[in-house]
């Protein structure tokens, strides 16, 4: 094969043993590789209602035929399996440089089943698999746990492996990658840590073979040329502030989450933006393997209170610690974001439990002797204390562990937890960005805006705008858009490159881009139909799990607070999410029936009956 | 009568400001547009995204008394 390896590698943590399953060259061509491939190996191997941390429910780690191809932003990997936070699937992406050296070994794919009954971690060095003792690593932090493996292996080796937080199976634990990187929402970590899989370590001389180099290298040139040409008079916001440049966008648009969810403008916006987190913070900037953006951050803080050093914070990370705590201290914000990177955890999921809670103390439906210390809107302390407590199960930090819904729900009020299928959303207000709307409560992973991102056509005008406060036409976009992502995901690129630069510049988005990368690197002979009905496959393939796993319409839902309560300031003022009829129209668009579960004639359609 | 309107500029484009703050007001005729507000502040095409009232807004838009103007740089990816 070409593009992609060829193989998969089966790990069995109950025996110990490791061995080698050819991938088919039709469920390659049909489910891509990464999220496609993930989700085609989970059906095929576990009951959708199983418990996620019984020994049964397998830790799926899959790259994509253009990972490490030297694509630009092909560098990424994605981690599949049934989640604690949600009970529906994860697919949790992360670049850096360890899907591409993990590639390099020669597997596509990694399957974890059963469980170890001792802490272990796996050697992987080009093909030769094996497990070994990690008792002496049970309690590091990712940080300490990829210094002592690096010691022990191979200093050239790279690492994905779980904090504290997934050992103790915080419910959204991530998996950290070359220690800053995260494979970060879901839980994905737990359920590693419920395995007792410390760490992956991978180390890979193969190259990675591709059908026509001469027909890739000339499209990577035609591309890139374009990228730099466009770029040389004003450099991408991506790469000037980062991600966390989108504060200025949010608040202007009035969707910068605030208040756990209660309005979507901060007045101390300006404290929390890229622009102060550049003057401030920054050291330089990192890339992705093969990533000509550089959106990552590595960051300083000499502030005693708050000293530290890492990378980010990212845009979800300042919404969800920063306005949404009402935390306009971008020195806490950026240590609490450093501490959940050292016990590893998703810092969106942890900031919005932690704003969750502040109003549950602000409503008297929690007490402040019940946190066991003070919990005001605003206190920049608290934030990084109970992150810490958190990721360590500690004191009410437990309580925390378990994500806002559970949270709310224990202290009688649910409806305050900003939730999709109980994770927690990302940072844009869907009262002002109608779509974004849809989006969370259609994915499949619960509140989520890297399934099919609306803030490109609602906000950033990519690549056409859409007024963001309508509802009407947007199902369809959005589908596009889910569609678009899925094939992204799958061919292990980044959504921040390839929605600009390898789709098509209207809103049907067809991925014209990623066909020729494919094409050049598979030689699969992909046509544009074939293409996009792969990431319609993908799409419904996810919903058939999420089917028999029980979610419906009923599922597909937003809190009151976005549907039902106007927005009280900004632009989006007087709105309300359209959810209900913005619904109607979807599950029409992907062939589903009122109740969102796929009709026949569309799994028939995409072989999947 | 004239009509007044709020100009906020952020990020690079506070280079386009008249004076020393990044916030200012207008007066301008009655009918003008946003893109005649570019012109005034001579703003290159291309490199921002503007707001009327918090809603991205094209050249063409006609303005009405105390309208809001944001204006902001290209955004990318979140």
């Amino acid at each position: 094969m070409n593009g992609w390896m060829g193989k998969i590698l089966r790990v069995d943590l109950t025996s110990g043993a490791c061995s080698v399953q050819p991938m088919k060259t039709s469920v390659a061509k049909d489910y891509i590789g990464g999220r496609g491939l993930g989700i085609y190996l989970l059906n095929q191997e576990v009951d959708p209602t199983c418990d996620a941390f019984s020994a049964e429910n397998p830790l799926i780690m899959a790259t994509g035929p253009l990972t490490g191809t030297g694509a630009p932003t092909g560098a990424r990997y994605m981690v599949m399996t049934k989640s604690p936070l949600t009970g529906a699937i994860t697919c949790s992406n992360s670049g850096g440089i360890f899907p591409t050296e993990f590639k390099r070994t020669g597997y596509d794919a990694i399957v974890f089943a059963g469980r170890s009954e001792k802490p272990v971690y796996l050697w992987l060095e080009q093909e030769k698999a094996e497990l070994r003792a990690a008792d002496h690593l049970w309690g590091k932090n990712t940080h300490q746990t990829t210094d002592m493996l690096l010691a022990k292996t191979d200093a050239k080796a790279k690492v994905a492996c779980i904090g504290p937080a997934g050992e103790k199976r915080v419910l959204f634990a991530s998996i950290m990658n070359d220690k800053h990187r995260a494979a970060g929402r879901s839980g994905v970590g737990a359920v590693m840590g419920s395995k007792n899989l410390k760490a992956v370590v991978v180390k890979g001389k193969g190259r990675i073979p591709l059908a026509d180099p001469d027909r890739f290298k000339a499209f990577n040139k035609q591309i890139l040329g374009t990228f730099k040409e466009g770029v040389k008079e004003t450099p991408l916001g991506l790469t000037v502030n980062g991600t966390a440049g989108v504060v200025m966008a949010t608040h202007n648009f009035g969707v910068l989450p605030t208040k756990n969810w209660q309005q979507g403008t901060f007045d101390g916006w300006e404290k929390i933006h890229g622009e102060e987190l550049t003057r401030r913070f920054l050291k330089k900037n990192s890339a992705c393997y093969g990533c000509p953006i550089g959106c990552g951050r590595k960051t300083q803080v000499d502030d005693p209170r708050f000293a530290g050093e890492g990378e980010g914070p990212e845009y979800e990370t300042v919404y969800a610690m920063g306005s949404n705590c009402m935390v306009d201290d971008l020195a806490a914000i950026t240590k609490a974001n450093y501490i959940c990177n050292e016990l590893g955890m998703d810092t969106i999921t942890m900031g919005a439990t932690i704003a969750c809670a502040m109003e549950l103390v602000d409503c008297g439906y929690l007490s402040e002797e019940q946190v066991g210390r003070s919990l005001q809107w605003g206190d920049a302390e608290a934030l990084v204390e109970l992150t810490r407590m958190t990721g360590n199960r500690e004191g009410f930090g437990d309580l925390l562990a378990e994500g806002s819904y559970r949270l709310a729900d224990r202290y009688g009020h649910p409806e305050l937890a900003p939730v999709s299928k109980k994770q927690e959303f990302p940072g844009y207000e869907p009262r002002g960005s109608q779509a974004m709307g849809l989006a969370y409560a259609t994915s499949p992973i619960g509140g989520s805006h890297m399934r099919g991102d609306p803030a490109y056509f609602e906000l950033f005008g990519v690549p056409e705008s859409m007024d963001p406060h309508q509802w009407e036409g947007k199902a369809k976009v959005t589908k596009a858009f889910q569609d678009l992502s899925a094939i992204i995901d799958s061919a292990g690129l980044c959504i921040f490159f390839a929605v600009r630069n390898l789709a098509a510049k209207d809103l049907g988005v067809a991925p014209v881009g990623i066909l020729e990368y494919l094409n050049a690197a598979t030689g699969a002979d992909y046509t544009l139909d074939e293409l996009m009905q792969a990431g319609e496959r993908i799409i419904n393939a996810e919903r058939l799990f999420l089917t028999k796993a029980g979610f419906s319409r009923k599922d597909d839902s937003l809190p009151k607070r976005l549907t039902e309560t106007p927005a009280p300031t900004g632009p989006a003022k007087g709105l309300v999410c359209q959810l209900d009829k913005m619904l109607d129209d979807y599950y029409k668009v992907q062939g589903w029936t009122d109740d969102g579960i796929p009709k026949k004639e569309i799994l028939q359609k995409l072989g999947l009956a | 009568m004239h009509i007044m309107v709020k100009v906020k500029l952020y990020g690079d484009l506070k280079k386009y400001a008249p004076g020393d703050h990044n916030q200012f007001s207008m007066s301008l005729e009655p009918g003008a547009t946003l893109g005649c507000v570019c012109r005034m502040l001579s703003m290159q095409k291309g490199d921002h995204v503007s707001l009327i009232n918090g809603r991205r807004s094209e050249q063409d838009e006609k303005l009405a008394d105390r309208d809001t103007l944001v204006f902001i740089p290209q955004i990318s990816g979140g």
